[in-house]
């Protein structure tokens, strides 16, 4: 097997040097390029194709921001890592929408060693470089147009902190988003299982206007095909029941990531669909769940594991529609998700393509940890469908 | 009426005619008086002799209708002493003597002038009355007459339009019923001037306007007391509308009382004709005290460096006399007690008819928006400092980065040369015996290679030298730090300004590196006796605009700091090849609050605060720009200090 690739872009040569000897432990699994400006690192990717590209953020000419960018459009196969040590939100922004990975100085070289590794990973087993090129391209995740209000409300400057928590918690690329920041110390230290809502308190109303503000420049002006706009909107109305019935099929302590699992399932349906109408989204099959014949959820579990989002969310976005046996002594992330959206395809919430799995259904509510609860499931899960049909229509306004 | 009884002896007809209180005449045929029993009608005259000339012609004409019958008549008879006096005349004719008359006169004078009179008081009265009725009803007054029983007897509209029920229903009724608003406002008033019989003005009393719009208007209510023949017959109430002039009094007394500005007023020789509480509070003196006197010598008279003025310079009479006016100017006042405070006046010229005009002078303390300016300047040290902050955040960083990987590198390479160590080591222990030394050797160079001696060789030392080198950065941006955000005391001291640029450039380094090199050119300078700290940050202000503006330019710029002595005064200069400014914002640029940053990237007090700094050290600050060329800041600090304290 070929090496790895890295490329490492600082104007700071003291910093390369460092990098250079610090990283001289991986020379026998890595093949490492030290460039000094953007420019320099643009010819390489043209020459040779990179896995990983590490950049600053500030650097005289082309600065970090800008570079990254140009490789998401011009390579969008190679990983984005930032290794900044600029503190200012306006450079968190830039980043946000610009990297996958948000490194600040000093990070010691293990931390590097370990992004990196993780970054040439892919998830996809039947489509590694073709699910890593869709996803690595993304750079914010479109929201819906009926929630494009929504999110104008919340750049408004009387936005309120329960405001913002509610719409974070609604929509998909903000909490995609989110979730990516808070693995990144810019932003401040954060608790591991942290919810969407702990994030929004932590960051403040301000900064998450920002990382909305800057998702929404990136989002595409132009109308979506309304068979697109229907098939999307009943697949988030999917994710919001299941989002809200999970939040009491999981144990307390997986409810956060259970959440935004449940929240994030169809997260590669999105991108994929986001992109018909552009030139590059031809190759869509809606039928069969493709794009350049790579699954929509082998889409989405590769963006997610890019963005860094904590494992366990990865992996039930990965499983759910993979038929689970939970261990008895607890259901887990996976099982709670994939129980929450059997139990929402019993609803008026159901996405169409996905079955009901009556059976395993049955078998997933025997759970000693689910009949433990005095909870009439199906019950629940028409509530919870109600309130996302709820939460939907007032979103149109 | 047949006369009663028949006349005693003794009492014939001239006795009787003697006591009448009447002029009997007895006339014969021809008209000529036969008898009188008194005036000047003589026998034998013809009685119309006594008749006034005037009335002759309707005497005769009275006779001639009346033919033989008995008359009556009116005309003006001669009296005794010559006067005329108006008679009412009875001619009877006597029946026993055909053609005699007998005429009796009676004096009509006194009686005409009584009823001409009460005729004359009649239309008097009336013409009086329909006056007070339209004055009652024209006048913004109400009228009112309460008699001694408390009853209403007369209203007018405006004072019945106070009342409860129309005016119409108001007469004659108990007044407290149909004034409910008023009368408890008057009541005691009322009662004073029955029992004191003199009228009680002054009182002030409120009711509400007619007007739903309006509020209640104000009233001066007098009793009058109203005597007839030393008798009370009422009380007359009398309420005249002062509402302006309650209007008037209230905003005079905010002004006066509650205006948080001194107020004072002079005539045209400057004394004081008036004065507010707030100036008499600012200035320690009462209003009383100071009245007649000059207020340019008692309050005004001294500047801070101690000559006092004449009045013919100070400012606010030249204002005053000049006829212009609301100017503000900034003065020193004197308390009563000696001590000085700033102030900001405004003088407005006051025509007092003749000689030179008064004026309205108002100020304000200008203590406590002196020390805001202070502390806006402090505040202004912090958002520089708070802007420089997060690049010196990242100034350290980067050296804490790759002193961290160049240590790891280097415990690394110390755990490959220590293998290698071992290895050698290994090599030369007698235990290996009978080991050929070839492949001693070779266990050797095997090792080297592993350890790539070579590349150890020549990265350790970098290594080594570039930790230093990061850890050094970090000090001496600490060092730098240190000494700009040095406090100032209040007193100058000596300091090197080359040494104070140089640290300047240090920390706004992560500033400036992205956009331009800066070329330092300092010549010798000796220590300067100045405020180091405020200079440090006006230094830091001129750094920090030169690379704002080299931002917008295509390729990277130049700032030139350069210092020189030129005699007693130290030079320094800050040159960007940036945009320009243009010729018509350069005198703009100095003020406060001027700026051409975007919102929230600059508060536009960097170079009116380095004016500012520059002016207390008795030195200046100069821009020559050109738009498209650049700009240069220059900078002149007396080396010795500001002169007056040096």
């Amino acid at each position: 097997m070929s090496k790895a690739r890295a490329l490492f872009v600082d104007d700071e040569p003291r910093i390369l040097d460092g990098l250079r000897r610090s990283l001289r432990g991986k020379r026998g699994e890595w093949e490492m390029a030290f460039v000094s400006d953007g420019a320099e690192a643009l010819e390489l990717l043209a020459q040779q194709p990179y896995d990983v590209v590490v950049s600053d953020m500030r650097m005289p000419g082309m600065d970090g921001a800008e570079l990254l960018t140009n490789v998401s459009r011009r390579h969008p196969e190679v990983a984005r890592v930032v290794l900044s040590g600029h503190i200012e939100p306006e450079a968190a922004i830039q980043v946000a929408v610009a990297g996958h990975r948000f490194l600040t100085k000093p990070s010691d070289a293990d931390t590097l060693i370990a992004v990196i590794e993780q970054l040439l990973i892919r998830t996809s087993a039947a489509h590694q470089s073709e699910a890593r090129r869709i996803a690595g391209g993304v750079r914010a995740i479109p929201t819906l147009p009926e929630h494009t209000d929504g999110i104008i409300g919340l750049l408004a400057p009387d936005a309120n902190l329960s405001y913002a928590v509610q719409m974070a918690m609604h929509d998909v690329g903000l909490t995609a988003k989110l979730l990516q920041l808070s693995n990144s110390r810019f932003f401040g230290s954060r608790p591991r299982n942290s919810s969407v809502e702990s994030i929004v308190n932590a960051m403040g109303v301000p900064m998450v206007q920002a990382v909305a503000g800057a998702g929404h420049v990136l989002r595409p002006t132009s109308a979506w095909d309304p068979v697109i706009e229907d098939h999307l909107r009943t697949a988030w109305r999917h994710a919001v029941a299941t989002a809200c019935l999970v939040d009491f099929v999981a144990s307390p302590a997986n409810r956060p990531h259970a959440q935004a699992a449940a929240l994030l399932q169809d997260v590669g349906r999105l991108v994929c669909l986001a992109a018909v109408g552009d030139k590059e989204g031809s190759g869509v099959d809606l039928g069969a769940e493709t794009r350049d014949g790579v699954p929509f959820r082998d889409v989405g579990v590769e963006l997610l594991h890019l963005w860094g989002l904590p494992p366990p969310i990865v992996t039930a976005v990965a499983q759910r529609d993979a038929e689970q046996s939970p261990d008895l002594s607890g259901l887990g992330v996976a099982a709670a998700v994939r129980t929450a959206h059997l139990l929402i395809q019993g609803t008026e919430s159901a996405c169409p393509a996905a079955g009901r799995h009556e059976e395993e259904l049955a078998q997933l509510l025997s759970h000693p940890q689910l009949k433990a609860q005095a909870v009439d499931w199906r019950r629940a899960a028409d509530e919870a469908s109600r309130q996302a049909g709820l939460w939907h229509s007032n979103g149109r306004h | 009426m047949a006369p009663a009884g028949s006349l005693p002896p003794g009492i014939d007809a001239t006795v009787l005619a003697a006591a009448l209180p009447h002029t009997v005449w007895v006339l014969a045929g021809a008209g000529e008086i036969e008898y009188a029993n008194r005036g000047p009608g003589s026998p034998g005259e013809p009685w119309s002799f006594l008749v006034h000339p005037e009335d002759l012609a309707a005497v005769e004409s009275a006779a001639r209708v009346a033919g033989a019958g008995p008359y009556e008549l009116e005309c003006r008879l001669k009296r005794v002493d010559g006067s005329f006096g108006r008679h009412g005349v009875r001619f009877t004719p006597v029946d026993a003597r055909p053609g005699w008359w007998i005429a009796t006169g009676t004096d009509v004078e006194e009686r005409a002038a009584l009823r001409d009179e009460l005729a004359g008081a009649r239309r008097r009265v009336t013409e009086t009355l329909s006056l007070l009725e339209t004055l009652e009803a024209a006048a913004p007054a109400g009228f009112g007459f309460v008699d001694s029983d408390s009853r209403l007897i007369r209203v007018n509209e405006t004072l019945a339009a106070m009342g409860s029920v129309a005016r119409g229903e108001q007469l004659g009724r108990p007044v407290d019923e149909v004034l409910p608003g008023v009368w408890p406002q008057i009541a005691a008033n009322y009662h004073r001037a029955w029992q004191t019989e003199t009228a009680i003005v002054g009182t002030v009393v409120t009711a509400p306007s007619q007007g739903e719009a309006e509020g209640p208007r104000s009233w001066l209510a007098g009793c009058y007391p109203v005597r007839v023949e030393d008798r009370m017959m009422g009380v007359g109430l009398v309420l005249v509308d002062v509402t302006e002039r309650e209007q008037a009094q209230a905003f005079r007394s905010v002004i006066m009382d509650d205006m948080a500005e001194g107020l004072y007023t002079v005539d045209g020789d400057g004394k004081l004709t008036s004065m507010n509480r707030a100036a008499s509070e600012m200035l320690g003196w009462a209003e009383k005290d100071l009245l007649g006197l000059s207020v340019h010598d008692t309050v005004h008279a001294v500047p801070w460096n101690g000559t006092p003025q004449p009045e013919s310079e100070c400012p606010l009479r030249r204002i005053r006399t000049a006829g212009q006016s609301a100017q503000t100017v900034d003065e020193t006042f004197v308390r009563r007690d000696g001590t000085t405070f700033g102030v900001a006046c405004s003088v407005a010229p006051l025509e007092t008819g003749g000689g030179l005009p008064g004026a309205v002078v108002t100020f304000r303390d200008m203590t406590e928006v002196r020390r805001a300016e202070l502390e806006a300047r402090h505040d202004q040290k912090l958002e520089s400092l708070g802007r420089l902050s997060a690049g010196l955040a990242h100034e350290i960083n980067t050296p804490i980065q790759f002193v961290g990987d160049n240590t790891r590198f280097l415990a690394d390479a110390y755990q490959d040369m220590l293998d290698l160590l071992l290895v050698y080591r290994e090599c030369m222990t007698p235990a290996l015996g009978e080991l050929q030394w070839s492949e001693r050797t070779e266990r050797a160079q095997r090792a080297e290679a592993k350890a790539d001696v070579e590349y150890l060789a020549t990265e350790i030392p970098a290594a080594v030298s570039q930790s230093l080198e990061g850890v050094e950065r970090v000090a001496s941006l600490v060092r730098a730090m240190k000494s700009f955000s040095y406090k100032d005391s209040t007193e100058q001291s000596y300091a090197d300004l080359n040494e104070a640029l140089r640290t300047t450039l240090t920390v706004a380094r992560n500033e400036v590196k992205y956009v331009a090199d800066v070329v330092l050119d300092l010549g010798e300078l000796p220590d300067v006796l100045c405020h180091l700290g405020d200079l440090n940050q006006v230094f830091l202000n001129l750094l920090v605009n030169a690379a704002d503006a080299l931002k917008d330019k295509a390729e990277r710029g130049e700032i030139r700091i350069t210092s020189r002595v030129e005699g007693p005064t130290a030079v320094i200069s800050f040159a960007d090849n940036g945009t320009g400014i243009p010729a018509d914002i350069q005198q703009s640029i100095f003020e406060p609050f001027f700026t051409t940053k975007e919102v929230g990237k600059g508060t536009g007090q960097g170079l009116a605060l380095a004016r500012a700094v520059l002016e207390k050290h008795g030195g200046s600050i100069e821009v020559r720009s050109v738009v498209g060329e650049g700009t240069e800041f220059t900078l002149r600090l007396p080396v010795a200090g500001r002169p007056e304290t040096a």
